[in-house]
């Protein structure tokens, strides 16, 4: 298994030579202008209906592609006290949604905690999960902790092939994705009438954009129930964000040039009005609020006016903020679009 | 010159629509609803366009539908299987060049060819 980037000592794990790679000038319009030719500059929240908790970079994965530089050799995890002002907050508001990401998740002390509590609270709770953390022994019961709970499952399986999805996320982490949607299918999720929603995102394995959502979808269906009998609900298709890991792809392949050239060539005005920094806030592991899960990853957190951190957490000044953009954000606005939920447009 | 193809110059294709816009549009309409979804998918189609390319040796095309594919979710097992369907009969198509046509060293072409023509006048050549 490979090293993080911060574990590498790779320039890259540093947001500033991110940031100063992604404004270098190189023809291309920066997203601001081309945002204000859409009329959406500024880019102002429309209220918030996801509260996005990230609670660590810790994972049992280092993927190729991880916009977090996540994987088993990093520490930063979120603290019960933290935890405990995301619950504090949410409890103030009428935020539906809550959804848990990371690293994987799950591997977080607190993770349990966070999911009954928001449970109580009564709101729709999503995990976001990499599959293969269901299989390892200290995770034995959390497949029926997650039923339990009624927990929506968001699953990473950018392929539906082993050759594709081992390149990127690990040698066998296809076959152990299997098992564990498998193990999730035995428990009702994914299947119609159970309540249990799964749902995989498909990620491309390469530098170019995501297909049709309703296209991929159809052929994920065919193919793991044909091949593998798992079935399941919705498949999201996400953009590569050129950040972090996958920044280090693009760079390291040539890629890099031609890969944002597709990206602003596609920008898509729909797609960008329906982003979904508009209606998410994220919380990163040590309480610091951001835009969105991207953001946090460059350090850039929220910018112009309300509050910075968990524990000063103000509705109403979150709900209509000014939302920080930069060159970055090509990956959300291209195409059909990309979110955590999928194509917006 | 140094050489005729840049890949740069792929995303000025466009660029041919400056000497004739009408033109230029319309091909571009035509161009966009054959490959749109119809009784082939889009990702059907797109893997007729790489095996196109491969068989008519265009860099351009080559690159552009490579990129099409894998937008349209193709993967390598798939893309790879088109080229081959395209170099088939241009493989054959080759050999029947070389030596149509008096000597018909490939017997497949021999047969395919008359299938076509439906023809005997060849047996004798």
């Amino acid at each position: 298994m490979g090293l993080s980037l911060k574990a590498r000592a790779s320039p890259l794990a540093s947001a500033a030579e991110q940031l100063r790679i992604l404004s270098a000038p190189n023809g291309f319009p920066r997203f601001e202008e081309r945002m204000c030719t859409a009329g959406l500059f500024p880019l102002a929240a429309t209220g918030i209906t996801v509260f996005q908790i990230n609670v660590g970079k810790l994972c049992n994965q280092t993927c190729q592609h991880c916009h977090v530089d996540a994987g088993p050799d990093r520490k930063e995890v979120m603290t019960h006290q933290t935890a405990e002002q995301c619950i504090r907050a949410l409890a103030t508001t009428q935020i539906p949604t809550v959804d848990i990401t990371g690293g994987a998740p799950e591997l977080n002390p607190n993770f349990r905690w966070l999911v009954e509590q928001a449970r109580a609270l009564g709101r729709h709770v999503i995990d976001r999960c990499n599959l293969t953390v269901l299989l390892l022994d200290s995770q034995a019961d959390l497949a029926q902790f997650l039923a339990d709970h009624q927990v929506e499952v968001i699953a990473s399986l950018p392929y539906y092939r082993a050759s594709q999805t081992d390149a990127q996320r690990g040698l066998g982490v296809f076959d152990k994705s299997i098992v564990a949607l498998r193990r999730l299918n035995a428990l009702g999720y994914g299947r119609e009438g159970s309540g249990l929603a799964l749902n995989l995102v498909y990620n491309p394995t390469g530098a170019f954009l995501p297909p049709r959502q309703e296209a991929i979808e159809a052929q994920f269906k065919w193919e793991l129930e044909r091949q593998h009998g798992v079935v399941f609900n919705r498949l999201y298709t996400i953009t590569n964000m050129p950040i972090s890991r996958f920044l280090e792809f693009l760079l390291q392949s040539g890629n890099y040039e031609g890969y944002m050239e597709r990206l602003v060539n596609a920008f898509n005005p729909a797609a960008a009005a329906g982003v979904m920094c508009r209606y998410t806030l994220s919380v990163g592991w040590d309480g610091t609020l951001y835009d969105c899960d991207f953001n946090q990853m460059l350090e850039l957190p929220i910018t112009f006016g309300g509050p910075k951190h968990i524990r000063d957490f103000d509705v109403a000044a979150l709900d209509r903020r000014r939302i920080f953009t930069a060159n970055h954000c090509y990956g959300c606005t291209a195409g059909a679009g990309s979110s955590c939920g999928g194509s917006p447009a | 010159m140094d050489g005729y193809y840049h890949s740069s110059d792929l995303a000025r294709f466009s660029e041919i629509g400056k000497g004739n816009k009408e033109l230029w549009e319309k091909f571009s309409a035509y161009y966009a609803a054959v490959f749109a979804e119809g009784a082939l998918t889009e990702r059907e189609k797109a893997l007729i366009g790489l095996g196109v390319a491969h068989a008519v040796q265009c860099p351009y095309c080559i690159d552009a539908y490579t990129q099409a594919c894998l937008e349209k979710g193709s993967n390598i097992e798939e893309m790879t299987e088109a080229v081959h369907v395209a170099a088939a009969p241009r493989w054959c198509m080759v050999c029947k060049c070389a030596t149509w046509p008096r000597n018909f060293r490939c017997r497949e072409c021999l047969r395919l060819f008359r299938m076509r023509n439906r023809t005997k006048e060849w047996d004798s050549a």
